[in-house]
């Protein structure tokens, strides 16, 4: 099944174009990661995704239903927003951060299948001591775990992420993208990913998509992840290749002609 | 019922619904608004006065107008909250000002609805009290979460199905209404200290949003209710002791919590 169908979507600010045409299908229970460089419109085409934005043409599928019309299984999309910048003086827990995830509507509040579903996605995140803390006085990477917990506490179909590692400690960060192959694995979701790190997210995703204000290509990462693809992403000179477990990209120098 | 009675009925109900709105004005960083709408009602004032209906329902429907301008113009063009508020705060006194020129005659109350006077609480400010009171308690018992939600994070609101823009609208209409019934007891000038003052001092002790919200109100409560018996006693203006009491807490208060 299609849980996510982008049919022909250009999206303009102003009178600039930041996406052209893009179509793109992504199969259930697929890890696809979308690369591009900075101000590639990478970020609006998942705010479009969400229906947080409008395109002015094309149009979005989820569970093969428009955004507007997805009631409930709104749900069961899994949001981790980039940077988010947290209002410092709110004295907000961390579980309360986690069950915003649980969200049913308007005087629904939370229930005993909740706080166990609270518990299991702190857990996952390695955060399940700090449920009590004030979430403003965490490191930014523990934020974005706890964010992470928040996306994955409704078990989600499918999880979007926006640059997730951003902020993630380094010892957090090594095992984030198996994070993502386990929690594909154990909630069989799929999982579109934005993300700069080309290197981690390789080995794990299944495909991976190029965008660059429009669709450059995609298709499976050795496929896509080719000299004259890498230039056209960033820049000329740029090269992938594999050495030891894990491939690398060198990003090459901008020639001025 | 004795006016001083009438006072502090009016302004304990005022006092806590004024610090549970304030909660959230002070999250969202909206102080600059909650001063805006106060001063904005000014011009509603005058309104009535010259035209010969109850100041305080034409200063209602005028700072309802405001604040919800305030946020349209703020959500649909490319102007910040405070901008939008540093536009119509000065043109509201202005026409205010304009306005008073054509009242024939002394008009005595208005130092009253600048600066507050309980002389000037009759039924009609009690039961509009009890109504910003029910008001707030209804709109605090049905949204905190939704309130809470997108103050936090209203990208993620959005996508989870929270209707941003109506809690906000709302919320913006809540706040106009208890600052124009708060206008007899604090005034206009007075007011923002009402708003932003006890959830300054809740802040400081709050350690989960309920928490800070509850505080908040019980703050306001004391404010209004002491600072209106001190007033009573010393002979003072109602709406500066209560804002001067209200500092001393918050004095009092940073004393304990010294932070960095």
């Amino acid at each position: 099944m299609k849980v996510l169908e982008i049919r022909n979507v250009w999206f303009y600010y102003e009178d600039e174009p930041v996406l052209k045409d893009i179509s793109l299908e992504v199969e259930e229970g697929e890890l696809i990661a979308i690369l591009g460089p900075n101000g590639a419109g990478k970020t609006t085409l998942l705010k479009i995704i969400l229906g947080i934005l409008k395109p002015q043409q094309g149009e979005i599928k989820i569970f093969r239903k428009k955004i507007e019309e997805l009631g409930d299984e709104r749900r069961k999309i899994g949001y981790v927003p980039q940077n988010l910048v947290p209002n410092r003086k709110m004295p907000i827990k961390v579980s309360s951060v986690v069950l915003m995830g649980l969200y049913r509507g308007i005087l629904k509040f939370p229930g005993e299948e909740d706080r166990k579903a609270l518990k299991e996605a702190l857990e996952i995140v390695e955060m399940d001591h700090m449920a009590d803390r004030q979430f403003n006085q965490l490191s930014g990477g523990q934020r974005q775990r706890v964010l992470i917990a928040r996306a994955l506490v409704s078990k989600p179909k499918l999880l979007i992420l926006d640059e997730p590692e951003t902020g993630l400690d380094p010892s957090f960060h090594e095992g984030f993208f198996n994070l993502l192959a386990r929690i594909r694995k154990v909630f069989s979701t799929t999982v579109l990913i934005v993300t700069h790190d080309v290197t981690a997210v390789s080995a794990v995703v299944d495909k991976i998509a190029c965008v660059n204000r429009e669709l450059i290509t995609h298709g499976r990462p050795e496929e896509v992840l080719t000299g004259e693809n890498l230039e056209c992403l960033y820049g000329k000179g740029a090269a992938f290749f594999g050495h030891g477990p894990a491939p690398h990209i060198v990003v090459g120098k901008h020639h001025h002609d | 019922m004795p006016f001083m009675q009438r006072a502090l009925l009016a302004g304990a109900m005022v006092g806590v619904s004024a610090a549970l709105v304030g909660s959230f004005v002070v999250i969202r960083r909206m102080t600059f608004i909650g001063a805006g709408i106060a001063h904005s009602s000014f011009a509603g004032v005058v309104i009535g006065l010259l035209v010969g209906i109850n100041p305080i329902i034409a200063a209602m429907g005028f700072a309802i107008f405001v604040g919800l301008s305030i946020g349209f113009f703020a959500k649909n063009y490319r102007i910040e909250e405070e901008s939008a508020v540093g536009v119509f705060f000065p043109f509201s006194m202005a026409l205010g000002i304009l306005l008073l020129g054509f009242i024939k005659g002394y008009s005595p109350n208005i130092m009253g609805y600048l600066f507050g006077d309980i002389l000037l609480v009759g039924k009609t400010e009690v039961s509009l009290s009890l109504v910003a009171f029910i008001l707030t308690l209804l709109f605090f018992s049905i949204l905190f979460r939704e309130m809470v939600f997108s103050a936090f994070d209203e990208e993620t609101s959005r996508v989870i199905g929270i209707r941003v823009e109506l809690v906000y609208y709302l919320f913006l209409f809540l706040t106009a209404f208890v600052i124009v019934v708060s206008i007899k007891i604090v005034g206009i000038i007075l007011f923002s200290g009402l708003l932003v003052i006890p959830p300054l001092i809740a802040l400081m002790f709050a350690k989960d949003m309920k928490g800070y919200v509850i505080f908040s109100g019980i703050i306001g409560l004391l404010s209004a209710v002491f600072g209106l018996v001190l007033s009573y006693y010393l002979n003072l203006p109602s709406g500066a002791t209560i804002i001067a009491f209200s500092f001393l807490l918050l004095l009092i208060a940073a004393a304990f919590k010294r932070r960095k």
